[in-house]
């Protein structure tokens, strides 16, 4: 919404409460069909809750708000396709019309704009490959367990987007010098007007990178509408939800945004603290980019293969830095073994891996892939533990059991 | 318009609840039945899915925290709902309860 989210207006929301009973009426005569779920079958209703249209092949893990999951068996190409790209969001799914929508850019700037999406799609163009993780991928990982969505390990996807820089779009409103903060703020809406609205702002310098983008394609389709249609912010190499769907407001602050997901959510102890215990609230900052991961793509989990040359695949990215090195060991970490990076390449895009497994011994196997980057950070074997359950990024492992060929 | 925006937010989301309120299936999505479970269906669903509640493992000091966010939030719970809620919570999706395949 673009209203002040900081600025509570009572008779409103005291309306919209009557106002939203009203509409369940108006939502039965069809006026909001995309997002509707396919009909069950008594197979699916048995086994498990229906898969959302267009996005059939992922993980439910909720459907309202629409939270879906990659299976890891449809990450193992460089790109990954819409109907497969991981989903999260925070509220409803809005369903934007695009000719009439408009993206406001004010708050510290010398000339406030309005832009169409004409208007938008008129600056120059870029296109870049990016990978975006939610940064709760991997929660349902953590000891003790952390309250939010129970992510294994596929809330993170690569996809080709076509857009535009933020920066050329600020510089034309004129960023003053008090603008320290931008905030981006989504057609989406919480389900209460009492509670937070998704909200988020990034640093000006990580604003005006030129690899920080407003992106209207993706794939070469226009963005899908659960991916933000018509346009998203892609801060390059950050976490998921610094990436805001369904742009309309563009704001330069001050200060960082003080909402709740800034100041509550997203936030990460600053020193290492005991697993379960409470970490004083001022001692935690905000999260910004992605640490190093790897993901073994195949085999699977569990996979039974014949004793004949293998080869082991994945995935590894690492935010804002670039894969150095991935590492596959299948001898429980005492050696490990260099992969070799293939494939396309671009930063704050994942690299493909692969590693050739000489006909081994039947038996059972914990194979394991670790990654570095260029800052030299490595993936652990043992997790930060924090109270959201975010950045999990233990070194990765499949079993696999090997048996007579 | 802001007005508008915010209605059109809300036929939305309300259509959303209306198109999938058949409920969710699965057992690793669905509330364990016990006492009150009529109440955390009810109290929950007013924002989101119950799925999301289903699929959490908390003790009652990592559930209290939960409810009192959604409290702050504005979910309409008074303190002996607040109590009758926790006690399911801890109860019927404590750490101790086993996670159903398909969750993990």
């Amino acid at each position: 919404m673009l209203a002040d989210p900081k600025a509570p207006d009572l008779s409103r929301r005291s309306f919209l409460r009557t106002a939203g009973r009203l509409t369940v009426g108006t939502a039965l005569l069809g006026l909001a069909t995309p997002l509707a779920q396919a009909a069950k079958t008594a197979e699916e209703q048995a086994s498990g809750p229906a898969p959302v249209s267009g996005k059939e092949r992922l993980i439910v893990r909720s459907q309202n708000p629409v939270n879906l999951e990659t299976p890891i068996s449809l990450l193992s190409s460089w790109i990954t396709p819409n109907d497969a790209h991981f989903v999260r969001c925070h509220h409803n799914v809005p369903v934007v019309d695009r000719a009439a929508w408009t993206l406001v850019v004010d708050g510290e700037v010398e000339r406030p704009l309005t832009l169409t999406f004409q208007e938008l799609k008129a600056f120059p163009r870029v296109t870049a490959v990016r990978t975006l993780e939610c940064a709760g991928n991997g929660r349902s990982f953590f000891t003790p367990k952390t309250p939010g969505t129970q992510w294994t390990n596929g809330a993170v996807s690569t996809a080709r987007y076509e857009g535009v820089r933020l920066a050329d779009v600020l510089n034309r409103a004129g960023i003053r010098p008090s603008g320290k903060h931008v905030m981006f703020n989504g057609a989406d809406v919480p389900a209460l007007p009492s509670a937070p609205d998704f909200v988020r702002s990034i640093p000006i310098e990580k604003a005006l990178s030129a690899d920080t983008l407003l992106v209207h394609t993706m794939n070469g389709e226009p963005l899908p509408t659960m991916h933000g249609y018509p346009l998203r912010v892609i801060p390059a190499g950050w976490i998921g939800a610094a990436c805001v769907k369904w742009l309309v407001q563009i704001r330069v602050l001050r200060e960082a945004h003080d909402g709740h997901f800034m100041v509550k959510a997203y936030r990460f102890p600053q020193a290492p603290i005991a697993p379960g215990a409470e970490p004083d609230p001022t001692q935690m900052v905000s999260l910004t980019g992605l640490e190093v991961k790897s993901l073994i793509t195949a085999p699977l989990q569990n996979a039974t293969v014949p004793a004949s040359p293998l080869v082991v695949k994945g995935v590894a990215w690492a935010g804002e830095e670039e894969i150095a090195k991935v590492e596959v060991s299948i001898d429980l970490g005492r050696t490990w073994q260099a992969a070799r990076l293939e494939g396309e390449r671009e930063r704050y895009a994942w690299r493909l891996w692969d590693f050739q497994w000489g006909a081994p011994e039947p038996g059972s196997y914990l194979v394991m892939a670790r990654a570095t980057d260029s800052a030299g950070r490595t993936q652990p074997i043992e997790q930060a533990w924090n109270p959201s359950g975010y950045l999990w990024n233990v070194l990765d492992r499949v079993r696999v059991n090997v048996v007579k060929s | 318009m802001q007005l508008g925006r915010y209605l059109a937010g809300r036929v939305l989301l309300f259509a959303m609840l209306v198109l999938t309120s058949v409920p969710v299936q699965g057992q690793s999505l669905k509330l364990p039945e016990g006492k009150d479970v009529e109440k955390v269906r009810t109290q929950c669903s007013l924002c989101h899915g119950v799925e999301l509640v289903a699929q959490q493992r908390l003790d009652r000091r990592g559930w209290s925290r939960v409810v009192d966010q959604m409290i702050a939030f504005g979910a309409p719970v008074s303190p002996a709902e607040r109590d009758a809620l926790l006690t399911y919570l801890e109860t019927y999706l404590g750490p101790k309860v086993a996670i159903p395949e398909g969750m993990r």
